[in-house]
């Protein structure tokens, strides 16, 4: 098989091409959010949100049936919101450090989903595409969907740059800048719980936190400014996406791995050949 | 001269008030930068400084100085509206500081992460943020302040560095570039010179002479002592309460060094009668 035939041929089938699309959609948002969930140490918080969202997508599993995929994303969706916002609002109040109650969190809310899908006899399989992912059943209302919210994301990440900037480097400034910071801060979470709720059809919840921080550390290392870091990180996600759609659809591997393994795999290559690579300057040493 | 008058009344007319969005806080003419009656303020539960009373001028330059744990911060956080006081009432310009748009507060340097992707321009930058409003991008005059603020505090040649790669004296030189762009009327920094050698202490000071010139109230909390006497127009001596406050020749006793100090005060008396005083900056004992 020619370079060309190996490039070519996914196109052949309507549902590579969709999942390609899917692939490349999620991969960008996640390089743009991921950079504040880099950048603000909220990767325990991004995770814990991940696999919270699963009750709800049990609950609507059981309400709804497996059939309508719609109403389960949107069970998922008011889930990831609710937890996030309940995070916050707990960890600002509670007498007990932020990442215990997270991880409280976490666990039981976890648990709750699996609990709820062990009761549905032969649920086996939707947990599993739950876990990592099915982006090869993705439709077009899927795609639709996907691609509205990610507008709807990258739009007040645009609007609110300035803003989340401030609110992430220096709290303090914002406050005394009379910034509304609480405003900012949920928001943000807001546009990390949609994000995790838009991809978790591609790499599903068990990996979505991959996604959401390695690209965006990858160009972390890359460059030295946010506006940067987001575009370098919605590229590597992109471009993370389709390579491991490839290998998936080449190799016969499940596509939401192949995608992270690919991610990874660019990270490392980065850590070690880089601008920070400490390996490179022992060697240029020599 | 006449320019720099013409920057100042423009600063008292915006300053409290995002362009076209929050209420304006209006400066009251006579009354003085900052006053501080009967203050007490508690921090993580318990009351960290209390009995405080002092008013400040326009233009004033006050070092604020005790111990460690004695509440420097604590104090500068309640003026900056950061914390909210227990009892006792701060004014900034005749209002409560919450409203006021002209107050900088230069946190410690632990206080940022330094590994995060910005360049000094965009620290300085973000001075301007308060007075944009939301949705709204910088503008030219807004980068020309920023680009005269780099200029007075002598860091214009590493605008375009990543914050990670500068010297303590220059974080601190270009949080001081923050604060002009902010065109802050009050600034308050917490201990601007720790960690910083002879050479950058001196860096520092000299470049803080840069807010004589505009008339800014400057608070600064320090442990160098010779510094708060050389350099200052006014000392506040603080140990958990107030121990003194006026010129720094007349804070500066045997008497309130030894209350406020104890034993982590070393004395040295000089031939012409003079106290040579240093803060070894040993924690607060339990009294």
């Amino acid at each position: 098989m020619s370079f060309v035939d190996w490039l070519s041929t996914p196109f052949r089938y309507p549902f590579m091409v969709r999942a390609l699309i899917a692939a490349v959609l999620v991969g960008g948002l996640s390089g743009i959010v991921g950079s504040y969930v880099v950048l603000r140490s909220m990767a325990f918080l991004g995770d814990a949100l991940a696999h919270a969202v699963l009750p709800g997508v049990a609950a609507g599993f059981l309400i709804n049936g497996s059939g309508n995929r719609r109403a389960l994303f949107w069970w998922a969706l008011g889930t990831a919101i609710a937890v996030a916002l309940g995070i916050e609002s707990v960890g600002r109040r509670a007498q007990i450090k932020e990442d215990t109650a997270i991880g409280i969190l976490f666990a039981g809310a976890f648990a709750l989903g699996i609990a709820l899908l062990s009761t549905v006899r032969g649920s086996s399989t939707d947990l599993v595409h739950f876990l990592f992912g099915n982006v090869l059943g993705v439709s077009n209302a899927d795609l639709v969907l996907i691609a509205a919210f990610g507008s709807g994301i990258l739009l007040i990440v645009l609007l609110f740059y300035k803003e989340f900037l401030i609110v992430s480097f220096d709290l303090t400034l914002a406050i005394t800048l009379r910034l509304p910071t609480a405003l900012y801060r949920y928001l943000l979470l807001i546009l990390v719980a949609v994000t995790v709720v838009v991809s978790l059809q591609t790499v599903g919840l068990g990996l979505m936190l991959a996604m959401l921080i390695t690209p965006a550390t990858t160009a972390y290392l890359l460059t030295h400014r946010l506006s940067r870091m987001m575009g370098l990180g919605a590229l590597l996600g992109a471009l993370s996406g389709v390579l491991g759609l490839y290998l998936s659809f080449h190799f016969g591997v499940a596509s939401g791995p192949a995608i992270v393994l690919v991610a990874i795999g660019l990270f490392l290559v980065v850590l070690a050949v880089g601008p920070h690579s400490r390996l490179l300057s022992l060697i240029r040493r020599r | 001269m006449k320019a720099d008058r013409r920057t100042r009344l423009d600063a008292v007319e915006i300053c409290g008030r995002a362009r076209g969005t929050r209420s304006a806080v209006v400066h009251e003419a006579d009354a003085p930068a900052l006053s501080v009656r009967d203050l007490s303020v508690s921090y993580a539960g318990r009351i960290a400084v209390s009995g405080i009373s002092f008013d400040v001028e326009p233009g004033v330059r006050v070092a604020i100085v005790g111990p460690n744990g004695a509440g420097k911060s604590t104090l500068l956080k309640a003026i900056a509206g950061l914390l909210p006081p227990s009892s006792g009432r701060i004014e900034v310009h005749g209002h409560v500081p919450e409203g006021h748009l002209c107050i900088a507060y230069v946190p410690q340097e632990n206080a940022v992460d330094w590994r995060f992707p910005v360049t000094v321009t965009d620290v300085v930058s973000m001075g301007r943020i308060g007075r944009l409003g939301p949705l709204r991008r910088l503008h030219a005059a807004d980068r020309d302040i920023v680009r005269h603020a780099l200029d007075v505090v002598n860091l214009i040649g590493l605008a375009d560095r990543r914050i990670d790669a500068l010297s303590g004296g220059e974080r601190q030189r270009m949080f001081i570039a923050r604060a002009l762009a902010q065109e802050a009327e009050l600034v308050l920094m917490d201990e601007p010179l720790a960690g910083l050698d002879v050479n950058a202490k001196r860096d520092v000071v000299e470049t803080l002479e840069g807010f004589r010139r505009s008339a800014v109230t400057l608070l600064v909390a320090l442990h160098d002592l010779g510094l708060a006497a050389s350099h200052f127009d006014r000392a506040l001596m603080l140990r958990g309460r107030m121990l003194g406050f006026g010129r720094p020749s007349d804070v500066f006793t045997p008497e309130t060094l030894e209350q406020a100090y104890g034993s982590c005060l070393r004395m040295v008396p000089t031939e012409d009668g003079s106290l040579v005083v240093q803060d070894t900056a040993c924690p607060r004992r339990t009294p």
